[in-house]
């Protein structure tokens, strides 16, 4: 054996007088010598005790077993002849019009009613049992219990009686001693047998007249265990003045409120995700959860509007960059091409009149590449793009397909709440050009618009389309070099909401289109109709509305069946239900038992879902002790409520997303007008650039020609050349100064030589800037070019004759970072440093404050970055939101996109 | 049923068959502790301790010794609950109506040797099943090692000593454990 265990056995001979006197009296003297042996001694008696103590303890649980109705005697004599039913049984006073026909001997001294054989209620068992007599008063809600321990609540005024004070008489058959003493049978009145869990009389007196009940008063028999299934039985008397049992009602066991603030009506897992995403404020959980609250049992999405329209042929037009010109100079449904002039000095831009180009607009709508048009609509566009993948005359640059905007439609629809559906047209455009400007580009201008002119089908249109979404991509260079290709995606979405009337639907939609064309040519607008098919069209909202939760989830609900834990248990279910129904019946039934509820959500439920109530029913959870009418109150301020908090939640939301949308218009807007100066810019650039390039070849050719006669712009050289000579030259030099190619000429024997250094920046870190803005300045034509430029890589060709300056100004959040450098050939690699305050805008004026432009540059520089923390922030809340909506929806709510693709066809 | 019965059958280690007789004062000692802010399972558990400190008491006296059983019972229960309540700090003041209880000292006495030994008791409860079956049939019954390895089902006698004296080890480690947390409140 182990020393310790040794040492236990020692200690226990001891304590139980096992050891010799000899050793024992050793023991004892190692024990004054040794502290912790004493101690142990100490110990091990305490055990020893404790052991003692456990077995007394279980005596006095055994015992009381035994003292309590389900004891042995019980069974062996009442169950010996009884088995089927149970029962409470009471003897019958509740609600039974008693017209007292003899006068009762009351004595009130004594303590005692004799009551006569003729008594309505009172039986032969009366006149065995012990009389116990409680003097309440009415005026307020009272207590009692009985010798046998039946307590009885009775509320105020719940007699019928005008006196202040009432006697209750009770008499208890709880114990079989007594059940057998009394008399008392365990028979309905259909000759069942039941199974007795205590009988208990009780009468009442005012003024020595019997009184009758007007309230219900709530009885407490003291059980051991309870039994599922007992119920409570009215006695009547029959013509032998025995008792037999009737009209039985299950039983009701009351829930004890707690607060209802510490319990957690969440949707499952709601908590424990956003825990794990890293937020665990409570308000701030709560304000997540509740702004999916929606009216009317709807969504609301945040779909992001932008303020922007369509071609209209009938009204102004607008385009993404926010310039408007009105139409009337334009024959629109004739239009071929309207040269540029003819509108661009319409253009306003900050109060002020932009400078005209003598270019035309390059746009082009082109064949169709996306197999998912269809063939009547490749039809159109061969229409109307005739010119594109040809070279035309005017044209001076090969044009093929690859340069011509590519466009293609998606149609989805979604479900809404209350049986909405939205129906979705994606459109998305794809430009692939050769420059670098979304002018020329003609990535501006979204070329259709949809009518959703006639639907014809079993629905109903609900508003009027809408657009939803504009995403303007970014310009992405697919290969640089003389040939450069600029890729630039956008995509619209429009939505047209409707009600359908049945599940399988075919709705047939009318749709028109503008195109606009090369130069601006804008054609008729064109209608089609193409034909989408939904199956299972009809659907509600399938979720608990944050709205009701947030109206039942306060103090108001205090000590109702909502403020219990048994209610918090059902939550999680309520949740999976995803059916507000169910849970309105909850609160509009506060004065029912939860188990009454359970059953009535039954028929709403399925599955593992009705699994768990069916089990929650049989529970038997019985409810809040509060009167009907302040449950009725409560229900009838939960409609109102649920209401408001709705609207007042869902207008919350629209009113912050309106606001945001409106803002993201705006940096949209500024953002290409931004572009758009640049693109001005370029053009300003290419000129003056191209007149210094011609100057210096003349120059150095020995040509006697006027470099400053106003030089050919770009379209000039679209002319198509047919004599050498010096107008070679121009051509030439234009081409390699659109193109940025080192080119040398030489004429007589003389040569001369335009030199296009390679120029390229990487900016360190890039991905951690929201914005990155990389400027190269040639500085003595007092203008800028923003540089496109993808992962952190800038890229451009240096003139030589040229100083140039580079400037990059990037921002996150928290400010503007900022480099500044003269720009020469080869590679730099940028780290660029935070700045505070202005200095970066006073180091750039510093040095440029000639540049064109340059301040308004800034100027939007600084308004962008500001910006930037609400569009982090927004962007942040969104995600946020999608990925907790499928936690507050478990069933998904109202969208589910995915489903119906797959069932369209797109055009 | 007299006084002396319940005695007697105490003292013949009866004692669940007199506890039974003695829950007819249950109901008062009920309705004294729920009117004291008390719930109806915290006056059944002050009850049963009164039981068994009626227990000790009725060992300790000769069998000539006659008391009155339901003043003490009712008398102990109250002034567990008055102590209970003092530990809960639900009040200050004295209102259980305590102001002359009968073996007041006598009880008191009881229930300082008792509050070690419940404390134990408690920290035991811990214990394995055939732990407290085997310490309860050694320590209480009084059977012997033989007889409990039979019950039991030891194949023999010297493993079931084995047992027994690692379920004390538990059972000390149990009491320590109690203690420190005991310190530490």
């Amino acid at each position: 054996m182990r020393i310790e265990l040794e040492i236990i056995q020692k200690i226990e001979q001891y304590l139980m007088g096992q050891l010799s006197p000899n050793d024992k009296a050793n023991f004892e003297a190692e024990m004054n010598q040794n502290a912790e042996l004493k101690q142990n001694v100490e110990l091990q008696n305490n055990i020893m005790q404790g052991i003692q103590r456990m077995v007394l303890k279980s005596s006095t649980q055994n015992a009381y077993r035994s003292y309590k109705l389900q004891s042995f005697l019980t069974k062996l004599i009442v169950i010996a002849v009884i088995a089927t039913g149970v029962t409470f049984g009471v003897m019958k006073l509740l609600e039974n019009k008693t017209t007292t026909e003899e006068p009762i001997e009351y004595q009130e001294a004594q303590q005692h009613i004799n009551f006569s054989e003729s008594d309505s209620l009172s039986a032969d068992a009366n006149t065995y049992l012990e009389q116990e007599f409680f003097r309440i008063e009415t005026n307020h809600d009272t207590i009692v219990e009985t010798k046998d321990g039946i307590v009885i609540y009775i509320p105020e005024n719940a007699f019928n009686t005008t006196e202040a004070e009432v006697d209750l008489l009770l008499q208890g058959a709880i114990t079989a001693e007594d059940i057998l003493v009394a008399g008392l049978s365990t028979v309905t009145g259909d000759g069942e047998e039941l199974e007795t869990g205590g009988m208990f009389y009780i009468d009442a007196y005012a003024n020595g007249q019997r009184v009758d009940l007007v309230k219900a008063l709530t009885v407490d028999v003291p059980t051991d265990e309870k039994k599922p299934g007992m119920k409570l039985y009215e006695g009547e008397k029959n013509q032998n003045g025995e008792i037999v049992w009737n009209n039985p009602k299950p039983l009701e066991s009351f829930l004890t409120p707690v607060e209802i603030t510490s319990l957690d009506f969440y949707p499952p897992n709601y908590v424990a995700s956003l825990n794990k995403m890293g937020y665990s404020k409570k308000e701030f959980m709560d304000s997540l959860y509740y702004s999916f609250a929606c009216e009317n049992t709807k969504l609301n999405y945040n779909l992001i509007e932008y303020e922007f329209q369509m071609f209209d042929f009938n009204t102004i037009n607008v385009d993404t960059v926010g310039r408007t010109f009105d139409q009337q100079n334009v024959d629109w449904l004739n239009a071929q091409q309207i040269a540029f002039e003819q509108w661009s000095s319409k253009i306003q831009e900050g109060g002020s009149i932009m400078k005209s180009y003598d270019n035309g607009i390059f746009f082009r709508v082109t064949e169709m590449k996306n197999s998912a048009i269809p063939k009547e609509h490749k039809k159109l566009f061969d229409e109307i793009s005739d010119n594109c993948g040809e070279r035309d005359i005017n044209d001076s640059i090969p044009r093929d397909a690859t340069m011509c905007p590519t466009i293609s439609w998606l149609i989805s629809a979604e479900k809404r709440g209350d049986g909405l559906l939205d129906i979705i047209f994606t459109v998305s455009q794809l430009n692939n050009s050769y420059i670098y400007s979304s002018i020329r580009t003609g990535a501006s201008y979204m070329p259709t618009q949809f009518l959703f002119n006639t639907v014809d089908g079993n629905f109903e249109k609900v508003g009027e389309p809408k657009e939803v979404g504009l995403f303007n991509g970014k310009y992405e260079e697919l290969f640089g070099g003389a040939s450069a290709r600029y890729s630039y995606q956008k995509k619209v979405k429009f939505v047209q909401t409707i009600r359908p009337k049945s599940n399988d639907l075919k709705i047939k939609i009318n749709y028109a289109y503008h195109i606009c064309a090369y130069g601006l040519k804008m054609l008729n607008p064109r209608e089609d109709s193409t034909v989408i098919k939904i199956d299972n069209a009809i659907s509600d909202f399938s979720g608990i509305n944050p709205a009701s939760i947030k109206t039942i989830w306060n103090t108001t609900f205090n000590n109702t069946n909502l403020a219990t834990r048994e209610f918090e248990e059902r939550m999680p279910w309520i949740h999976k239900s995803c059916n507000n129904a169910v849970l309105d019946l909850y609160i509009n039934n506060l004065d029912k038992p939860l188990s009454t509820v359970d059953s009535m959500a039954l028929k709403y439920l399925s599955g593992e879902v009705l699994q768990q109530f069916k089990i929650f029913a049989m529970r038997g959870d019985g409810r809040v002790k509060k009167d009907e009418l302040a449950a009725q109150k409560l229900s009838a301020y939960y409609e109102k409520q649920r209401k408001a908090n709705a609207k007042a939640l869902a207008e919350t939301q629209q009113n912050f997303w309106n606001e945001q949308n409106q803002k993201d218009s705006k940096n949209q807007k500024e953002t290409a007008n931004s572009d758009f100066r640049s693109s001005v810019n370029q053009n300003e650039i290419f000129t003056k650039e191209y007149k210094k390039n011609l100057c210096k070849v003349y120059n150095e050719l020995d040509l006697e020609k006027d470099c400053d006669a106003p030089p050919l712009a770009p379209s000039a050289y679209t002319v198509r050349v047919t004599n050498l000579g010096w107008k070679n030259i121009d051509v030439l030099v234009a081409e390699a100064t659109l193109a940025r190619t080192t080119t040398t000429f030489s004429e007589k024997g003389k040569t001369s030589t335009l030199t296009y250094n390679p120029w390229s920046a990487t900016i360190v870190d890039f991905a951690k800037y929201d914005r990155i803005n990389v400027y190269n300045i040639p500085i003595e034509f007092n203008s800028y070019i923003k540089l496109p430029g993808t992962k952190g890589k800038y890229e451009y060709k240096l003139n030589a004759d040229i100083a140039y300056q580079t400037i990059v100004l990037a921002w996150t959040a928290d400010g503007i970072y900022f480099y500044k450098t003269t720009a020469e050939q080869g590679d730099y690699a940028i780290a660029l440093k935070k700045t505070s305050d202005d200095v970066w805008r006073n180091e750039i004026r510093k040095s440029l404050a000639s540049i064109t432009n340059m301040s308004t540059e800034l100027d939007y520089v600084d308004y962008a970055q500001k910006d930037q923390k609400r569009i982090n922030s927004n962007k942040e809340k969104q995600n946020l939101r999608r990925k907790i909506e499928p936690v507050v929806f478990p069933c998904g709510g109202i969208s589910d996109t995915t489903a119906y693709e797959s069932i369209v066809a797109p055009i | 049923m007299n006084e002396n019965k319940i005695i007697h059958l105490l003292q013949a280690g009866r004692q669940e068959k007199a506890f039974a007789k003695l829950y007819k004062y249950f109901p008062k000692v009920e309705k004294h502790i729920c009117i004291n802010s008390g719930s109806k399972e915290e006056a059944l558990d002050i009850f049963q301790d009164a039981l068994i400190i009626l227990y000790r008491k009725a060992l300790e006296s000769n069998s000539e010794t006659n008391f009155s059983i339901d003043g003490f019972l009712i008398n102990t229960c109250k002034l567990l609950w008055s102590n209970e309540l003092r530990k809960k700090k639900v009040r200050t003041g004295d209102e259980t109506g305590l102001d002359k209880i009968e073996f007041e000292d006598e009880i008191q006495l009881q229930l300082e040797k008792e509050n070690k030994f419940k404390t134990i008791e408690n920290a035991l409860q811990k214990l394995g099943e055939k732990c407290k079956t085997i310490l309860e049939l050694f320590y209480y019954k009084g059977l012997s090692m033989d007889s409990i390895a039979k019950k039991i089902g030891f194949k023999t006698v010297e493993s079931a000593k084995a047992q027994k004296y690692k379920c004390l080890e538990s059972a000390r480690k149990l009491a320590l454990e109690n203690q420190l947390l005991n310190q530490k409140n």
